[in-house]
């Protein structure tokens, strides 16, 4: 594990070293032209900083391409569900449940979160159906919020290790036992699976996400989970490791739950890993605005997570080196948006002084480091959508929408809670 | 769409188009030839920027 991650990071030091030397003879050829503090602060933003990055998880994805045989487990589990006015997706997503290969007995504890529509009903209604090996019981959380739903379901599990599934979030039918094989050998605190756009033909906003998902959030989790340093075991697909969960208390009130616990755990020098083959299938925002919203919020999500572990605190080195790329994102996304859009307009002025045309040369190397992801994924045999109008606006809009409401997760939670940074 | 994020939203194009000014006000004042095309950004990364972390 530490040879294969030296051998990456010494790989993309390589690629720095070299892009450094272009990047001199980039500043000199603009000279004067732009104020040379804003030039480095762009090119170390949208150049050298995310080049070795990418780079890095490229190479280290390359080295770990094969995937551990884990023996099948039989080990009762526990599903926490939790909905709040979910009438139309639970008895879907419970159904997935029931439908599950899994070795051993699934408990599904489906919490309703003070609904006001028909989940009450639509929960009993799967428990009376039943199912060989799948039980379901209804749990009612009156006090609002999903880390106290999540708390109040954590609070009747009997099993060594249990499941989060979001209600509108359906697994594929191995998922189960794939992620539990998996938690069981690997000994995790707890582990993320494969989640994929299950409405990846819908709306331009949505086709887009399924590549997000399908290229970007898998990539960055197969990296980090290579190193047992997964830094989201998310809400909406994963499983614990019960005692350890509950050593750290559980769920806290924030908006970035998921985040916070991961974190705590992996402070705690607690692997955090990252199961491929265990796949669900989510609801993606299906409009730009409420991409934008959910996006916000898993930044607001991400401060959150460093203010209540600092990078510095966590428990292994691998884990410190992941949450302080995170910090670095913000200068990423900073740099996205005030250098790199202006060099676009700049260049559609005629000034190709931060992007010109060796640019689309960049995006057929970006294309590359894709179609690799793209593979991998393609080699798990999961059943995916393909669009190329989905593929094309993930290109070239997405990270334009991702950046700005980023930016603005990141000043709400920093300008409304500063002194918790103290 | 929130007010809140539509208006954080053209706050930042709005930011996105006065850094463009400011940045061709400061060309034009250096008084600079446009570069070759193929100059700039050969040190791009593979992608314009990192993307973010899961759900």
């Amino acid at each position: 594990m530490k040879t294969k991650f030296l051998v990456s990071v010494g790989l993309a030091g390589v690629w720095l070293v070299v892009s450094l030397h272009l990047a001199v003879g980039w500043v000199r050829a603009v000279g004067g032209a732009l104020p040379p503090l804003y030039l480095c602060w762009v090119i170390g933003g949208v150049a050298l900083l995310p080049g070795f990055l990418m780079s890095a998880m490229f190479f280290s994805n390359l080295l770990h391409r094969r995937l551990p045989c884990h023996p099948h487990t039989d080990e009762p589990v526990t599903v926490i569900l939790c909905a709040r006015n979910e009438e139309a997706n639970i008895p879907l997503a419970i159904r997935a449940l029931r439908r599950q290969r899994y070795a051993g007995p699934i408990h599904v504890l489906a919490v309703d979160n003070g609904s006001t529509d028909g989940t009450r009903r639509a929960i009993l209604a799967q428990q009376a159906a039943g199912g060989p090996g799948c039980t379901v019981e209804y749990v009612f959380c009156a006090e609002p919020g999903k880390a106290h739903a999540l708390n109040a379901g954590l609070a009747r599990v009997r099993t060594p290790h249990f499941l989060t599934v979001d209600a509108d979030t359906r697994l594929e039918e191995n998922a189960v036992q794939r992620i539990m094989d998996h938690i069981v050998a690997q000994n995790s605190a707890c582990a993320a699976g494969n989640l994929f756009a299950a409405n990846g033909r819908g709306s331009l906003a949505a086709r887009m996400q399924n590549y997000d998902y399908l290229l970007s959030i898998a990539a960055i989790k197969r990296f980090q989970g290579s190193y047992r340093s997964t830094l989201v075991a998310q809400g909406a697909f994963s499983a614990y490791n019960t005692a350890e969960v509950r050593a750290v208390g559980g769920w806290q009130d924030v908006m970035g739950e998921d985040i916070v616990l991961t974190y705590s755990l992996l402070e705690k020098g607690l692997p955090s890993t990252y199961e491929p083959r265990a796949v669900g299938y989510t609801h993606v925002p299906e409009t730009a605005a409420a991409l934008y919203s959910q996006r916000r919020r898993w930044a607001v999500g991400m401060i959150e997570g460093l203010a209540a572990v600092r990078p510095w605190r966590q428990g292994t080195a691998y884990a410190r080196y992941f949450t302080s790329v995170n910090l670095a994102v913000i200068w990423l996304d900073l740099a996205f948006l005030f250098g790199f859009l202006p060099g676009v307009l700049l260049a559609v002025c005629g000034y190709f002084y931060l992007v010109g045309l060796l640019t689309l040369f960049t995006v057929a190397v970006c294309i590359v480091l894709y179609a690799s992801m793209y593979r991998y994924q393609k080699r798990l045999g999961v059943p995916f959508l393909n669009s190329l109008t989905g593929f094309l606006a993930f290109l070239v809009a997405f990270q334009a929408i991702q950046s700005t409401a980023a930016l603005h997760g990141y000043l709400t939670r920093i300008l409304h809670r500063k002194g918790e940074w103290k | 769409m929130k007010w809140g994020n539509l208006l954080f939203a053209l706050g930042v194009a709005l930011a996105v188009l006065l850094i463009t000014a400011l940045l061709l006000t400061h060309i034009r004042r250096a008084g600079a030839a446009p570069l070759p095309r193929t100059v700039a950004a050969a040190v791009q990364p593979p992608c314009a920027d990192l993307p973010e972390i899961g759900p």
